[in-house]
Parts: structure tokens; C-alpha cells; sequence
């Protein structure tokens, strides 16, 4: 029956299918073989004959089951076309093909099918893409999920570190090598959304080799769907561990860096001079105090905001300055800004002009940061600095004034000695012991001056004398105090003071010092008139400035000027002044923190000023 | 010795000025003796002698620390003083201090001979007369 109805039909086909250059057969609605070309037979390695009538993936048994659907699609009339598959020759040879599957129509109706194979050059193209595999480190995979037979290319065996012909055996084993945990259930959802809603997937993960090492692997999969039914899922596994590993060195070394530059904070700028336009990095701002999420105008206006007018001329100075004269070295600008709680920031700034030579790209670029701490530490020990060097400087003095002061007594105390004992007059006897008298007593006061000096000259643990005093009663006291003089010159006073007005002082310096000033207007009063003393004082802010006015004989500032607060200076003609009573008052006044000054006309009068804390 | 027709001392410390004058009757000098307490003193009282037509003292023993005056300004107006014997006058100046500063200081005017410390003994005046 079979063959009865194959050479009819036979007949008309057949000068078509015997000249065929290449491998065509034709089947019947049931996929049995109605001819083929002497190629196909050829080919596939059959006695023509011998297929003839059978069924198609009988003769050609390692014909892929898949290959049914197309010829059932040619049957419908819909012609199949591939570009190329893989499929096995009966000698068990792979090769790669294309084919095409049109519907066979007869009397206006299909009645099977026309298959056309073509051959492609199968071993350079395999060659070719193995090659490509082993460069791309890639392979490629599939499972069967009707008969979870698994397929992998070489390379996946390599990069699995298996044995070349090792495949696994079921779906779950093929999860195996993912590293377990993380990466390995990472996989295996996304195996299961391309099983179940066909998403397919692209991961970077950890696998682990059949050698136990641990490398980076990128795997992509999708499914394909027959009928709406997963039948296998593919695609490819790729070794990226080198780049992976490199990649990963550098986020964690960029991580590092912004951490380090964080931690530091350092911020880091960069002005693009063309277009005015800057960019700062979150701690430039942070340094600036300025919030980076609200501001209005360029960065550069809200820059020389923060910044004290004082230092922004001086570095707009010194910005033109580098601008004009750039080289490749870093300069840098210092500068304050006020903070809202009104502390001052100093802030370092590092600048170095970028210049591209082929273009006209000509930017700035820099760091800065909070050198508050350096700054204020340096200031202290300019004061320090400068104390010491004060000190030095009085310690100098000293010395110089008690060899001198202590050289001239003990000088006339041998003299006068040595006089005395070779003196044979009574009278001159008389006069001699006179002098020694007056020698001894003046080595008695320059003592006593000495000592009040290294008093005065003591100033530590002044903070814990401090006290607050009333400036009015403590003149009047003081007045009191020299009231006997006060008669005899038949002086007169005037304290135009706020009776209110209080003091931060060393209550007994305060005492010494005006003590002295009042004696001083005192002893050299003019002889033309009776002395005023007239004493106003100011309170400007935190400071109280005393103005202590007399109308006396008056110095002449410009022979004594500078020496005036010096020790051992005596300017006029009083036998009393011993030159130390200044220097001992303006030690104390700066022992206080406070200042004073002085300014005088000759026979006219003298006025110092004292500035001192409330 | 003979040439020695006075000796000027400018010194406010009596003590001092005592012993000097003392110490000049035991080296055997006898003649005048000028006695200043600072220098602008001394100035005025060399000014009111050269007007008088009375030449300026052949010694001159200057203390440095001095109120009013002191040494070193005397020096400075003394150079300027107009007159003809001058050159014939040796400046000693006596002083107790020994501050390297001061001895320095003393380089800088070529119009002084030498630079005593205090005390001023017979030796140091006999030196200074023989000097002359």
C-alpha cells in the first residue's frame, strides 16, 4: 500500500529530485521519506531504496526530536527556515546545517512536505568559534529540561576545571559549583524566573572549581518555549575573574581614597577659568560652612562670602598674581572665615594652574583645608615668643641694674673705708663716716627697689588675684594714703569717674600703680604753680581706659621717649627718684593684661594712659 | 704734671665726686678741680668758662649714668662746642657699669681716651695724669 501510492507519486518528482545538486527529500503527511535526492542519500550514508517509505527520525534517528515541530509548522503550510543547527549524520559525524521546510502541495493541498538541506563548511566555522571561545574565555550551555540532559561546551569544562567530557548528570547538580549561599541562590531564582516567566538573566557571581579555587564568573541564561512549555534552558558562562578581581581592586582602592580624603578633611576644588565654573567636593563645602544643597549664585560668590574682607583683598592680590606668573608649582592662600558662632576658621588653601596645551582649557585645581588649630598654636607662641623675649629682655636690664646699682654702693663703700683709714683729720674723719651713712642707706633702698622689681617681675598666678574693685574708692584711698604730701604741695584732685565703675585688677598692684603715678605728679610738680591732679576714665567695650593728667614739670618724650618705662632712669633733678617706680608700674599694668602709654609737654604737664580689662 | 692747669669731674654721686677729689690731693695735683652733677650742667658750666676766655679743663672724668643728662649726651653736645683747645682735652669716662653694651658704645666717640670702672684708685689717676 505504502508503496504503491510512494511511485505514483514518485513519478512526478522524480527528474526534480534526482538532478538536485543538493540534499533534498520529500515527505508525506506522516513523515514518511517519498524520495531524496542521490546528495541526501550520499550524504546521510543510505541505500536510497532502503528509506523509502520509512519514517523520517527512524531513518535519521540522530535528527534532533525538536525538528518535528517544523516539519508539523511545514504541514500547516508555514515554510521553516533556520540558519544553521547542529545535527548528527548517521555515522555519528556532527555537522552544522541549513535548511528549509516548505509545505509539498498537490492538487491545491499539502500533501507533505519538501525538506532542502545545505551543508556549511562545519569545520572552520568550529574551529573558529572554538578559538573564539577559548579568547572570550566563554562557553556555552544548555539544559534539556524533557530529558535534563545537560550540554556544555569545552570551555565551560575548562573553566569549571573538570574533566573534558564531564557534564551534570541532573538540573540541581548544574547549581552546584556556584558558591554556596549568596551567589549560588542568586542563580538558582534566576533559573527559575527563566523557567517559569522566561526572564532571562545576567549575573556577575563567586563559583567555585573542582580544584577548590574561587573565581568570578559571568552567566547569562534564557529559556525557550515550545507550546508554552519550557523545554530547555541556555547560554553562556564566562571567566571575568582577572577583570573582576581588577575591578574590584579599584572600587575598593577609590573607596579608600574617598575614605582617606574623608577622614582627613581635606576638601578638594577645581575652577574652570573659561566658563567660571567651579566644582567642590562635600568637605570644601563642610570647611566653608556652606550647605551644599542650598545655595543661590556660582560657588565662587558664595566662596568669597565666607571670607573676612581683610583677607579676601590680600588673596584677590595674590590670586591675580599667580594668574599672571603661572608655573606648575603649587601655591597656597590663607585665609579666615566666620563661622555663625562667631569663631574664625582659618582655612589653607593649595592652588595649581592646569593649562591643556592643544586646547584653551585653562582651569584651576586645588585642596584646602582646617588649619584652626596650627594657626592658633602658632599665635600662642608668637606670644610666648614675644614674652620670653620680654622677659629676656628685663632679666637683661636686671642684671645690668644690679651690677651697676650694686657696683656703685660697694664701690663708695670701699672708698669711703679706704679713706677713712688713712684720714688723720677729725673734721674729715666726721664727713667721711657722714657719707658712709648715706652710702649704707642707699644700698638699704636700691635693695628694696631690687626686690620690689623681682616682685613685680613675678607674674604667675596672677588669674587667681584677680579681683573686681571700685576705681573711685580705690583712688580716694590711695589719696588718703598720701594725704600728708597731698597737703604739703597743696595739690588739688579731680576724679571724673563713674562711681559705679569696676575693675578686673590685682587689687594691690592697682594700689602700687596709682600710688606711684600720684607721687610722681607729686615730686615733679612745676614750681610756677600748685599741682591738679585730674583722673577720667572710659569703659569702651571690655576695656576701661584711665586718663591720669597732671600739670607738671612735663618730660621731654623726645630724649627719654622710649627709655621712660625703663629701670634706672631718672629724669629730673629729685634725689629720690630711683627710676624703677615706672618700670615696676608698667610691669604690673601688663602683668593685668592692660597697656599704658604716655604723653607730655615740657612745663605744661604729662598724662599716662592705662587701658585695663573690666 | 705742671701742665695740668684743672681737672673737670662730671658726676651726681657725691660719694664718688669725694673720693676723686681725695685720691687727686694724694697724686700730688693741686690745682682746680670743676665739679659737675650731669651733663647738661657740665655743658652750660663749660659754655659760661669759654665765654669768660678761660680754656676748657685738660681732664675730663665722666660718669655715664646720670640723671637730667647723661654721659653719652654730654659727649654728643660737647663735640659741638666751638673751640680751639679741644683736641687738648683727654675724656676719661668713670662709670660702674660693666654692661659689654656701654663698652661699645665708648668705641663710637673718638673723643674718649679710656674707660675707667668705678672705683678710681690712686693707680688708675697717676696713669691718667702721666697719660697727659
Amino acid at each position: 500500500m505504502k508503496v504503491s501510492k510512494f511511485s505514483n507519486l514518485c513519478t512526478i518528482d522524480e527528474a526534480y529530485v534526482k538532478n538536485a545538486n543538493n540534499s533534498i527529500a520529500i515527505l508525506d503527511e506522516n513523515f514518511n521519506f517519498i524520495s531524496c535526492s542521490e546528495k541526501w542519500a550520499c550524504n546521510f550514508k543510505v541505500q536510497k531504496k532502503s528509506i523509502l517509505g520509512e519514517y523520517f527520525f527512524e531513518a535519521m534517528p540522530n535528527f534532533p526530536m525538536c525538528f518535528k515541530a517544523n516539519l508539523i509548522a511545514a504541514l500547516n503550510g508555514e515554510t521553516q527556515k533556520t540558519d544553521g543547527k547542529n545535527i548528527t549524520l548517521n555515522n555519528g559525524q556532527p555537522v552544522w546545517v541549513t535548511y528549509k521546510i516548505k509545505p509539498r502541495i498537490l492538487n491545491k493541498r499539502i500533501s507533505g512536505v519538501l525538506l532542502e538541506l545545505n551543508f556549511v563548511e562545519k569545520n572552520n566555522m568550529e574551529s573558529l568559534l572554538d578559538d573564539a571561545q577559548k579568547v572570550a574565555r566563554t562557553g556555552g550551555w544548555e539544559v534539556d529540561l524533557r530529558t535534563n540532559k545537560v550540554l556544555w561546551t569545552k570551555m565551560v569544562n575548562i573553566i569549571h576545571e573538570v574533566e573534558p567530557d564531564f557534564v551534570p548528570s541532573t538540573y540541581e547538580e548544574c547549581f552546584e559549583h556556584f558558591k554556596e549561599g549568596e551567589f549560588r541562590n542568586k542563580i538558582y531564582e534566576a533559573a527559575n524566573r527563566a523557567v517559569n516567566e522566561n526572564i532571562p538573566w545576567d549575573e556577575e557571581v563567586i563559583m567555585i572549581t573542582a580544584k577548590g579555587k574561587e573565581i568570578w564568573i559571568r552567566t547569562k541564561g534564557q529559556a525557550e518555549f515550545i507550546d508554552g512549555q519550557c523545554v530547555r534552558i541556555y547560554g553562556i558562562c564566562q571567566d571575568i575573574n582577572d577583570f573582576k578581581l581588577e575591578q574590584l581592586k579599584y572600587r575598593e582602592d577609590a573607596e579608600q581614597l574617598k575614605r582617606a580624603v574623608t577622614a582627613s578633611k581635606v576638601g578638594t576644588w577645581e575652577c574652570h577659568l573659561n566658563e567660571n565654573h567651579s566644582v567642590w567636593d562635600d568637605t570644601c563645602f563642610e570647611l566653608h560652612n556652606i550647605d551644599k544643597n542650598n545655595y543661590t549664585g556660582s560657588i565662587y560668590e558664595n566662596w568669597k562670602k565666607t571670607i573676612y574682607p581683610d583677607d579676601l583683598d590680600k588673596i584677590k592680590s595674590q590670586l591675580i598674581q599667580y594668574y599672571k606668573n603661572p608655573s606648575s608649582q603649587s601655591k597656597s592662600l590663607d585665609y579666615r572665615i566666620q563661622l555663625p558662632n562667631k569663631e574664625t576658621r582659618y582655612i589653607k588653601a593649595i592652588i595649581t594652574f592646569v593649562s591643556e596645551p592643544d586646547s584653551s582649557v585653562y582651569k584651576a585645581v586645588g585642596i584646602c583645608y582646617d588649619v584652626t588649630k596650627e594657626k592658633l598654636a602658632e599665635k600662642n607662641l608668637k606670644k610666648y615668643a614675644t614674652i620670653t623675649g620680654e622677659q629676656n629682655n628685663s632679666l637683661t636690664n636686671f642684671a645690668h641694674m644690679v651690677s651697676h646699682d650694686l657696683r656703685a654702693h660697694s664701690t663708695n663703700l670701699s672708698v669711703l673705708t679706704r679713706l677713712l683709714l688713712s684720714e688723720k683729720d677729725d673734721g674729715q674723719k666726721e664727713q667721711i663716716l657722714t657719707m658712709l651713712k648715706s652710702a649704707t642707706d642707699s644700698l638699704n633702698s636700691t635693695v628694696c627697689n631690687l626686690n620690689d622689681v623681682v616682685q613685680s617681675s613675678d607674674t604667675t598666678n596672677i588669674e587667681n588675684q584677680l579681683a573686681s574693685v571700685n576705681l573711685l574708692k580705690v583712688l580716694h584711698n590711695v589719696k588718703n594714703n598720701i594725704s600728708t604730701l597731698f597737703h604739703k604741695k597743696e595739690a588739688k584732685s579731680i576724679f571724673e569717674i563713674d562711681p559705679d565703675l569696676e575693675l578686673t585688677v590685682v587689687p594691690a598692684y592697682l594700689d602700687s600703680i596709682l600710688l606711684n603715678l600720684f607721687t610722681n605728679s607729686l615730686n615733679y610738680s612745676s614750681e610756677d604753680r600748685k599741682p591738679i591732679i585730674h583722673v577720667k576714665a572710659k569703659s569702651i567695650n571690655d576695656i576701661i581706659k584711665i586718663d591720669f593728667c597732671d600739670n607738671g614739670k612735663g618730660i621731654n618724650l623726645n630724649v627719654v621717649g622710649k627709655n621712660i618705662f625703663g629701670m634706672n632712669k631718672t629724669f629730673h633733678r629729685n634725689k629720690d627718684a630711683r627710676g624703677v617706680g615706672l618700670y615696676i608700674t608698667k610691669n604690673r599694668i601688663e602683668a593685668m593684661g592692660g597697656k599704658i602709654s604716655v604723653t607730655s609737654k615740657v612745663n605744661v604737664g604729662t598724662t599716662f594712659t592705662i587701658i585695663l580689662n573690666k | 704734671m705742671n701742665k695740668i692747669e684743672s681737672i673737670c669731674v662730671i658726676d651726681d654721686d657725691p660719694i664718688c665726686v669725694f673720693g676723686i677729689k681725695k685720691t687727686l690731693k694724694k697724686a700730688n695735683y693741686y690745682n682746680k678741680v670743676l665739679i659737675f652733677e650731669n651733663g647738661l650742667e657740665a655743658i652750660r658750666g663749660l659754655e659760661e668758662y669759654l665765654i669768660q676766655g678761660k680754656l676748657l679743663p685738660n681732664i675730663i672724668f665722666l660718669d655715664l649714668n646720670m640723671p637730667i643728662m647723661d654721659g653719652w649726651d654730654f659727649l654728643n653736645d660737647f663735640v659741638k662746642i666751638p673751640n680751639y683747645n679741644r683736641d687738648f682735652v683727654n675724656i676719661y669716662i668713670i662709670s660702674s657699669s660693666v654692661d659689654p653694651a656701654d663698652l661699645k658704645k665708648v668705641e663710637e666717640f673718638s673723643v674718649i681716651n679710656n674707660y675707667l670702672i668705678k672705683p678710681i684708685t690712686l693707680e688708675k689717676i697717676e696713669t691718667v695724669i702721666q697719660e697727659y
